[in-house]
């Protein structure tokens, strides 16, 4: 046998018998990249979700007195994140702006990708002219660059928290439409399903039952890598002024608008929101790359 | 025409035609050509008997077997199961149709879907005819995995967890759900270790006798086929090139692609290899997109002559009884009158073009 | 049997394993064999039984789980598992050879087949580029392709799989090498393309008086190709000897057995297929009994007791069992099919 089946053997008698997916979550959980990823992530959920009992302050109430001395207090025993330019504990900001980031990142990806899921079947599977079509028009899609695009998409819209989720979820359809269609595309040539022809199983069964549960893998891995993307736009869209527009919102990307001429004099409000997002974009790529080792179809047994 | 055997025929086969469009373009796909996987095939397969359809890659047989399956449509012609044309019939019609003829591919691993239990797969025929729910089927299931002699308890594994030999049995007792009259057994043994191979040849064989099965042994392994088939079709670039019953094939080859076929066959014994003829094909196969025009063998023929051979198309003619063959010459090179010679070697060298989707 | 001339490459007690997470799996539990100048010896097994892992081996290029646990390959005098890399890229290509199964995957997609071939030969000797393009073209020519200075800009998917297949060849023998492996290199081709391969090493091989190690699954390849030949199951070798004597007086029970099982096309008359039950064992456990004794219609009771080794029944001859089937029984099981 060649060197490659050799090597797929032996990463098969690596992993533990019974169904495929407890294999692959038996990969991924002993994979240590993608373990420390689900650490952190699962504590900025925890804070997320939490946040009224672990914010020590109000990320709304301003403390004018406090800044007496100019802005702005670093962090200090009674403000483990200082304060910012209005007052506000940063972080009992930091921790509800959690809510707002990863909120807009889920709400959007999964817009993206139900959208974008859907085209994606339809293209893969009916194929013909339905499939060039859709395709041309998720070519021409993809050829705007994103984040120009949501802007404009913003700039229609009006800003505002759903107007982001909206414009982010809209990037996002081409490529899981295009992705989608390839694994279907993929997956139609299997012995399987040609056997379930035989069979006689109905076509929307095929694609419900044999199609798209063997299709979802890469898809799965790309969902989840654009979730950090999403993230990160949406703070971008919020740099801009594109965000939530009352500005007591505690959004991260927001928390960075004012703060470029704080830079010298209190760094901590530029570095603190932008590691928060840093942080949370690096623990969901390392958990998308534990995904696609988990669940890539190589490594499956033999 | 194959022969005819009047209503004993369970599949006929006529003049059937199975291209594929090559299509190509910027914005809009043209249609440039076609692959002729199966161009002009005619045959019969008798209630009961095991035929056996050999050729090397690219001949056509696999397409052809699908064909018959209506899993794809054929281009032209028509095939006829147990009388009834089922040609152009549309999904809904042949589902009935489906409980009678099934198949068993090549690939043990690919012709299982890795997500779904052996249980789920054995009883989905049963449950997509509404023979029975999933719940009910647990106990035919349970019979089925007996018969083709795998535990019970397989039901509730997974196919990677079996061997390819064990994941053929599954293949098979998933095609035997519904009792089927006819099987269409596609490279079922290829992708087998040896020692697991003679198993499955054994169990095929038993199950046919047993359940009164109809096969289309389709394989590129002129051994095995010699051993389980009745008959034996050869093809040749989507033709068959000669029919012939199982036990004349290798004493009687007519059609010089045929003979050198089966001089091409490692037999496992030093001296008889050592004391062959062997008759050496040169060069490629040529490309089904753009067959070589009457005798499609002609191109590497070693008997071919100045005559006919690159001018009229030889049709499947009969010779002696149950033997056909494609070739205008076929009297005279059994006579010994016409010898192998040498051929100049022609090698394809364009890649195969892109393909798009087969006719479903 | 003609006087055996002395050894290029020899081979004693190999043992490889490979560590993975379920364990370690004994791949090679301790082979011996050696090849002199213009043999061709055959290494007959089926999947798993530790054939191709042993060439991998030899040249050093096991995956990275693999490691040579014993035993010494002796080329020349040096032992080939005890070199660095660095030394073992140089006997790579240039003492020996070794041609792959499938040619799509061996060979580069993005590099030209002139190239990829001129590669090899720029690795081991100090030529200008023209001269090398000749060279190139000169063994694409001895190996049968046409036009062979315009199929130097061609790249491998281009070429049919008989085509790439020579391409191979010609890779594999730029440099003249002595030993060639050639690890199921035609399973992947039809039937005739197999033939002409066949041929084609046969010829090179007398040519060049180079040796052949021929892995394989297929019985019949062997006994068209082969003067010796060595059955492995289960990382050992079962029986070893000339092609003639294995194929006409089978002692292992695993030969008889794949002997009885394999279908003839000169058989004549319809006799069901003897299989041999059950399937391969797995390999996670080192060998502490016969390998072959759960599948074994002759098993004594040694056989699940101990390892059986290799013992001479007849010059030349080796098998490695505790009740070897006797001599004429191939023959008389044959006479009943084949007539």
């Amino acid at each position: 046998m060649s060197v490659a089946e050799l090597e797929a053997r032996e990463v098969a008698l690596e992993a533990p018998t019974g169904g495929l997916g407890r294999e692959a979550l038996y990969r991924l959980t002993h994979n240590p990249g993608a373990l420390v990823g689900m650490i952190i992530l699962g504590l900025i959920v925890l804070l997320a979700i939490f946040a009224p009992l672990i914010a020590p302050y109000s990320p709304t109430e301003q403390n004018l007195d406090a800044l007496q001395g100019g802005c702005c207090p670093g962090p200090s025993a009674e403000h483990w994140f200082g304060l910012d330019e209005l007052g506000r504990d940063e972080l009992s900001r930091i921790a509800y702006g959690a809510r707002y980031s990863l909120l807009i990142g889920i709400v959007s990806v999964t817009v993206g990708f139900v959208l974008g899921s859907i085209l994606g079947a339809i293209a893969g599977f009916v194929g013909g002219g339905v499939d060039s079509l859709i395709m041309r028009i998720v070519d021409i899609w993809l050829a705007i660059p994103g984040f120009l695009m949501a802007i404009g998409i913003v700039a229609l819209l009006g800003p505002g928290l759903n107007q982001i989720m909206i414009a982010i979820g809209i990037i996002n359809v081409p490529i899981f439409a295009r992705l989608l269609r390839g694994s279907v595309l993929g997956q139609r040539e299997n012995d399987f399903v040609l056997a379930a022809r035989s069979v006689g199983v109905r076509k929307r069964a095929i694609l419900a039952s044999h199609i798209l549960p063997n299709a979802m893998s890469p898809v799965i891995v790309t969902a989840t890598l654009a979730l950090a993307t999403a993230i990160i736009d949406a703070a971008g869209l919020g740099f801009l002024g594109l965000g939530p527009q009352d500005p007591a919102t505690p959004e991260w990307g927001t928390m960075l608008t004012n703060t470029v001429r704080f830079l010298q004099t209190a760094p901590h409000l530029a570095i603190i929101p932008g590691l928060a997002i840093v942080i949370t974009a690096i623990s969901i790529n390392l958990i998308g790359d534990g995904l696609r080792e988990a669940l890539d179809p190589k490594m499956q047994s033999r | 025409m194959a022969e005819s055997a009047g209503d004993g025929a369970l599949v006929t086969v006529e003049n059937v035609r199975v291209w594929f469009p090559i299509k190509s373009g910027i914005f809009l796909d043209r249609h440039i050509g076609d692959i002729k996987a199966v161009d002009d095939v005619s045959l019969e397969i008798e209630r009961g008997e095991t035929l056996g359809l050999v050729g090397e890659s690219g001949c056509g047989k696999s397409t052809l077997g699908r064909a018959i399956l209506r899993l794809y449509e054929p281009t032209a012609g028509r095939v006829l199961f147990d009388g009834q044309d089922i040609t152009h019939l549309g999904e809904s019609e042949l589902r009935p149709l489906r409980r009678r003829m099934q198949m068993i591919f090549q690939d043990p691993f690919a012709s299982l879907n890795p997500r779904h239990s052996v249980g789920r797969i054995v009883s989905e025929p049963l449950r997509v005819h509404r023979v029975a729910s999933r719940r009910e089927s647990g106990g035919r299931v349970r019979e089925l995995l007996e018969v083709v002699g795998l535990p019970a308890d397989a039901a509730g594994r997974y196919p990677h967890e079996f061997s390819g030999g064990q994941r053929q049995r599954i293949g098979l007792a998933r095609a035997l759900a519904l009792n089927p009259d006819f099987i269409v057994c596609d490279e079922p043994v290829s992708a087998l270790d040896v020692s697991i191979q003679a198993q499955i040849v054994n169990l095929l064989e038993s199950l046919q006798r047993d359940f009164e099965l109809t096969y289309l042994f389709i394989a590129h392994d002129l051994a095995v086929v010699r051993h389980i088939s009745d008959r034996i079709a050869v093809m040749y670039l989507g033709k068959i090139v000669e029919v012939s019953p199982a036990e004349e094939l290798y004493e009687n080859p007519l059609h010089p692609y045929t003979i050198s076929l089966l001089s091409a066959v490692p037999i496992p014994d030093p001296e008889v290899e050592r004391e062959r003829e062997t008759i050496l094909l040169v060069g490629d196969l040529p490309s089904p997109a753009n067959p070589p025009p009457a005798c499609r063998f002609h191109t590497r023929c070693p008997f071919v002559q100045e005559t006919r051979c690159r001018d009229v198309e030889p049709g499947l003619r009969k010779l002696e009884g149950g033997h056909w063959v494609a070739c205008h010459w076929a009297e005279d090179i059994k006579a010994g009158a016409i010898q192998p010679h040498e051929v100049e070697a022609v090698f394809e060298t364009q890649a195969a073009p892109a393909v798009s989707e087969p006719p479903v | 049997m003609k006087t055996r001339r002395e050894p290029l490459l020899s081979v004693e007690d190999l043992r490889v394993e490979f560590w993975t997470r379920r364990g370690t799996v004994y791949a090679v539990n301790g082979i011996s064999f050696g090849i002199a100048p213009g043999e061709t010896l055959g290494i007959v097994g089926e999947s798993g039984c530790g054939k191709s892992v042993t060439s991998l081996a030899l040249l050093g290029i096991l995956p990275r789980a693999g490691r040579v646990t014993g035993g010494t390959a002796t080329l020349e005098g040096r032992d080939l598992l005890q070199l660095s890399d660095s030394q073992l890229r140089r006997i790579r290509g240039r003492d020996i050879a070794m041609i792959f199964q499938d040619p799509m995957t061996s060979l580069n997609p993005v590099l030209t087949i002139g190239r990829q071939i001129r590669e090899a030969l720029e690795a081991h000797f100090d030529l200008g580029k023209a001269e090398a393009n000749e060279r190139v073209a000169e063994l694409l020519d001895r190996v049968g392709i046409p036009s062979p200075e315009a199929r130097l800009k061609d790249y491998p998917h281009q070429f049919s799989g008989g085509m790439r297949q020579r391409a191979m060849i010609a890779m594999a023998l730029a440099c003249e090498p002595r030993i060639l492996i050639a690890d199921e290199p035609t399973t992947a081709l039809d039937v005739t393309i197999q033939a002409q391969i066949l041929e084609l090493l046969r010829e090179l091989v007398a040519e060049r008086d180079a040796a052949l190690i021929l892995i394989t699954h297929d019985l019949g390849v062997v006994a068209g190709m082969c003067e010796r030949v060595n059955v492995m199951y289960a990382g050992m070798f079962v029986e070893t000897g000339a092609a003639q004597q294995l194929f006409s007086r089978p002692r292992h029970p695993y030969t008889l057995g794949l002997l009885q099982s394999i279908p003839r096309l000169d058989a004549t008359r319809k006799e069901a297929l003897r299989p041999i039950e059950g399937a391969p064992r797995d390999m996670l456990r080192p060998p502490s009994a016969c390998p072959f004794q759960p599948r074994c219609r002759y098993a004594v009771e040694e056989s699940s007791r101990e390892v059986p080794q290799l013992r001479e029944r007849e010059p030349g001859h080796f098998v490695a069992c505790f009740n070897p089937v006797p001599a004429e029984e191939w023959q008389k099981t044959k006479a009943a099919a084949v007539g």
